[in-house]
């Protein structure tokens, strides 16, 4: 059920979204190849953070089995490429994505939220040592090649996800979902009180924002073109979204976006020369963040955007003042 | 046959002594501070490494150098504590707020220190060969480092266990972690005290680096499957307490050691198995206090 | 209209509650008293389904709930206030009884206006209304005790628990938070309310309830209650 009391600054946002959308679209004939490159590596980290925070932003439970989820979406377009049209590949991933977060979620969801959180922990390392130990008994190698999809065909797919994302997460924030995962997250013994059913709602969200994630693994496979067990279910890809949307500030749905532009760019100087580096960076960064500054960059502009409120207000006072004299 | 019976007993005792030992350490840090350290793994790997670094450049026998590790995480987990988790238990709203910042914060500590060991160690195995001599035990041969690292982990989860159940200071560490309202009015200094569980437990995770570094090679990057270990085996022995993680690190030391015997690359999915197991029968653990759900 | 029939639940080896027995008539205002550590708070959390019952059966309206879940207890229009009032303070006054009005009733629209009116209706007639854009955490005790009222109103209840919802008030806010419950009586709600404010249970109560060591230990209108001695040994030899 959509609620329309957006406030001022969220129909803004209803007016930046689709031109940001349409940016994108137009983007690959105005910019090059190497630049849709890196667009491409940003949606990609844009949709994993957004998909993150849909669930783990309101509700406080951290999810880090986005690399699991990742990994399974690009096993799905590794052991179907070829048999079917890519676009049926990608769904399929994401659905592949839905059914295990919709098991960890019946797992877990129902007890306290550090269950939830140590399980999601470990699953990465899990499923890569299963579908590791599969690949080495059943598979002969461990790596699969996956048939390459052009760089125009998969920037299409990321953005039409991204802008999937984009809208699903706007839509469930601004409905009496979002409503209810907030007051979950503030007290969820009130709002089961008040006739939520706490558990449903946070299994559903969270399998539903895991779509998202499962998708975006098979396009990328088809861009990476060998995976392994240790490429498809990499710990890193649970870390960075977190890192992302942290930093970005998770209240605003700009916040994850801002953080993943700002962090892929300096990812992208850094890993390169200094790979260990900029993960140490970024673990400082998290720790900075979480402990010093919780709200992150959102929380800052809004402080500089109130400041400069205020100087704009003054300057007209002040303006007025002289012309009355 | 039953030489490969007592076989798996004792590798399952050699084993079970660790993971009791790194499942200690994470039991008071979360019994006690209510901090979730995923970033456990790490320490332990980083006292593994610098182990061996003692030995390899200094030539130090690694149980004097337990002397010297030990005291040390102690200091750098009683700091952490007293800044980090400190300034989030006072900015945090309710508890649950609190678990997952100091999560997350621990979660991006899993970072640091693993790319701080990788920059300074390499990402490449690391090991050495300490009183690899064989040593036989009812049939079977086992290294003599493998033998003293089992009593030394042994000889400190007792001492561990007899010094929380019974000394002063153990005792005011349990109030805290039970009571802490009590605690405080009776004179307990909370802060300290938290810092001090920390700090243990950083300890811990120290002394169990030593431990592996005897026994096994070392890879930098290898701390998050240490960790899972001491998750499901705290989990399983149930959240906070400290007799469960005991007695669940020597349960699961013997069924990994059952399980490495079918299929080595198996083991972790036996652990996840009992992690599900215990999810689905009795999430409070084997010697865990009941809990509400949600 | 609440049947609560040998009800009992224990922590560990302490037993909160012990065979507890009691019911609550329709439109009735019983009072539930008794000292600390009694189990009244944990004979609440047992019939909205915050706690499981561990032995013996609940009914309300002529139907078991006895096991189910809070949101399914609040469905059937059973609703609660808590000791420490659990506000979504991130929320305004408007949002919290908003999210209660969307939730609380299951077959109803949520077209815009039409929800907001209500709300603005229910706060008006709790004289919330203007602090309904405040947030939580700028309210006052009172305001932010009748706001949880307010919500647990909004989910279209027809019976009331509410947890120690006078302490700490001025004397003032007290009479108007009197005044309120006979309001709600008026209109046909059932309230059962923990007190340990003498004057309110017994200025407001048809009936008190008087709860030791997790049961009952005597029932009755407010004057026999005042003169019993039973009551008195339990309160003053403690």
């Amino acid at each position: 059920m959509l609620i329309s009391t957006l406030l001022s600054e969220q129909k803004a946002a209803l007016v930046v979204m689709p031109l940001g959308i349409i940016l994108l679209a137009i983007a690959p004939a105005l910019i090059s190849d190497s630049a849709q490159i890196t667009l491409i590596t940003v949606l990609m980290y844009a949709i994993l953070t957004l998909s993150w925070t849909m669930f783990s932003g309101p509700t406080g439970y951290v999810s880090l089995a986005t690399a699991a989820l990742f990994g399974v979406g690009i096993y799905v377009a590794a052991l179907l490429r070829g048999t079917m049209p890519i676009e049926v590949i990608v769904l399929i991933g994401g659905l592949t994505g839905f059914v295990f977060a919709l098991a960890i979620g019946i797992l877990t969801l129902r007890l306290r939220g550090v269950y939830f959180i140590l399980f999601t922990f470990g699953i990465t390392a899990l499923i890569r040592n299963v579908v590791q130990w599969w690949e080495t008994h059943f598979g002969g190698t461990v790596g699969r090649h996956v048939l390459g999809a052009s760089n125009e065909a998969v920037y299409l797919l990321v953005t039409i996800l991204f802008a999937a994302t984009l809208v699903v997460t706007f839509l469930v924030k601004h409905s009496r979902v979002g409503m209810a995962l907030q007051a979950i997250g503030e007290n969820q013994d009130a709002a089961a009180h008040i006739g939520i059913h706490v558990t449903r709602i946070k299994v559903l969200t969270f399998a539903a924002s895991a779509v998202f994630v499962g998708a975006t693994g098979a396009v990328m496979a088809t861009r990476w073109r060998y995976i392994d067990p240790s490429i498809a279910f990499n710990p890193l890809l649970s870390f960075l979204p977190v890192v992302m949307a942290i930093f970005g500030g998770t209240s605003k749905l700009y916040g994850p976006i801002l953080g993943t532009v700002v962090l892929v760019v300096l990812q992208d100087f850094l890993i390169t020369e200094h790979p260990y580096l900029y993960l140490l960076l970024f673990g400082l960064t998290l720790v900075v963040i979480v402990v010093w500054l919780p709200g992150g960059l959102v929380v800052l502009a809004q402080k500089w955007f109130l400041k400069a409120r205020i100087q704009w207000a003054k300057l007209q006072m002040q303006v007025r003042r002289v012309r009355r004299r | 046959m039953i030489e490969s019976a007592v076989d798996i007993i004792i590798s399952g005792l050699i084993l079970g002594g660790v993971y009791a030992l790194i499942a200690v350490g994470l039991s008071l840090q979360y019994g006690v501070g209510r901090v979730l350290n995923v970033s456990h793994g790490e320490f332990i790997i980083l006292g593994a490494l610098a182990t061996y670094s003692l030995f390899t450049a200094l030539k130090l026998n690694p149980f004097v150098a337990i002397a010297v590790i030990a005291p040390a995480f102690f200091v750098v987990g009683y700091a952490l504590d007293r800044s980090l988790f400190n300034h989030l238990r006072r900015t945090s709203v309710n508890d649950d707020a609190f678990e997952g910042r100091s999560l997350l914060a621990s979660f991006g500590l899993l970072f640091v220190i693993q790319n701080l060991m990788l920059i300074w160690w390499g990402a490449n195995l690391r090991g050495y060969s300490y009183l690899n001599t064989p040593v036989s035990i009812l049939g079977n041969r086992y290294g003599l480092n493998r033998v003293i690292a089992l009593v030394v982990a042994v000889t400190v989860s007792l001492v561990f266990y007899v010094f929380i159940k019974r000394t002063r200071l153990g005792k005011a560490i349990r109030a805290a972690a039970e009571a802490p309202q009590m605690a405080e009015v009776l004179g307990v200094n909370r802060r300290m005290v938290l810092g001090i569980c920390f700090g243990l437990g950083a300890a811990l995770a120290g002394l169990a680096g030593v431990l592996y570094s005897i026994m096994f090679e070392i890879q930098a990057s290898r701390g998050i499957e240490l960790t899972i270990v001491a998750i499901v085996v705290v989990v399983f022995g149930g959240l906070g307490s400290i007799s469960g993680s005991l007695i669940g690190g020597f349960v699961l030391g013997l069924v990994t050691s059952l399980v490495n015997f079918i299929d080595p690359s198996l083991s972790l999915a036996a652990f996840y198995l009992i992690f599900i197991l215990v999810l689905l029968l009795r999430p409070s653990g084997i010697l865990g206090r009941a809990i509400h759900a949600d | 209209m609440l049947e609560v029939r040998g009800v009992s639940h224990s922590f560990g080896g302490l037993k909160a509650v012990d065979r507890a027995e009691f019911t609550v008539g329709r439109g009735e205002v019983v009072g539930l008293i008794g000292p600390n550590g009694a189990g009244k708070t944990t004979v609440f959390n047992l019939i909205s389904g915050a706690i499981k019952v561990q032995e013996g059966t609940i009914r309300f309206k002529d139907e078991d709930i006895t096991g189910l879940r809070p949101d399914q207890v609040c469905l059937r229009g059973l609703a609660r206030t808590f000791q420490s009032t659990k506000l979504f303070a991130g929320m305004t006054a408007f949002e919290n009884v908003r999210l209660a009005l969307m939730y609380g009733n299951p077959e109803r629209s949520f077209r815009h206006k039409e929800v907001e009116r209500e709300v603005n209706q229910l706060m008006a007639s709790m004289g919330l209304l203007a602090d309904r854009n405040k947030p939580v955490r700028d309210l006052s005790l009172a305001s932010r005790r009748r706001l949880e009222i307010t919500r647990a109103l909004a989910t279209n209840a027809e019976m009331l628990l509410l947890d120690e919802s006078m302490a700490g008030l001025t004397p003032l806010e007290l009479t108007q938070s009197m005044q309120l419950i006979g309001r709600l009586r008026e209109k046909g709600m059932t309230i059962l309310m923990i007190e340990h404010v003498m004057q309110a249970i017994m200025g407001v109560c048809d009936r008190i309830i008087v709860f030791h060591f997790g049961r009952s230990i005597a029932e009755g209108t407010p004057e026999e209650i005042a003169a019993d001695p039973t009551v008195r040994t339990v309160y003053l030899g403690e």
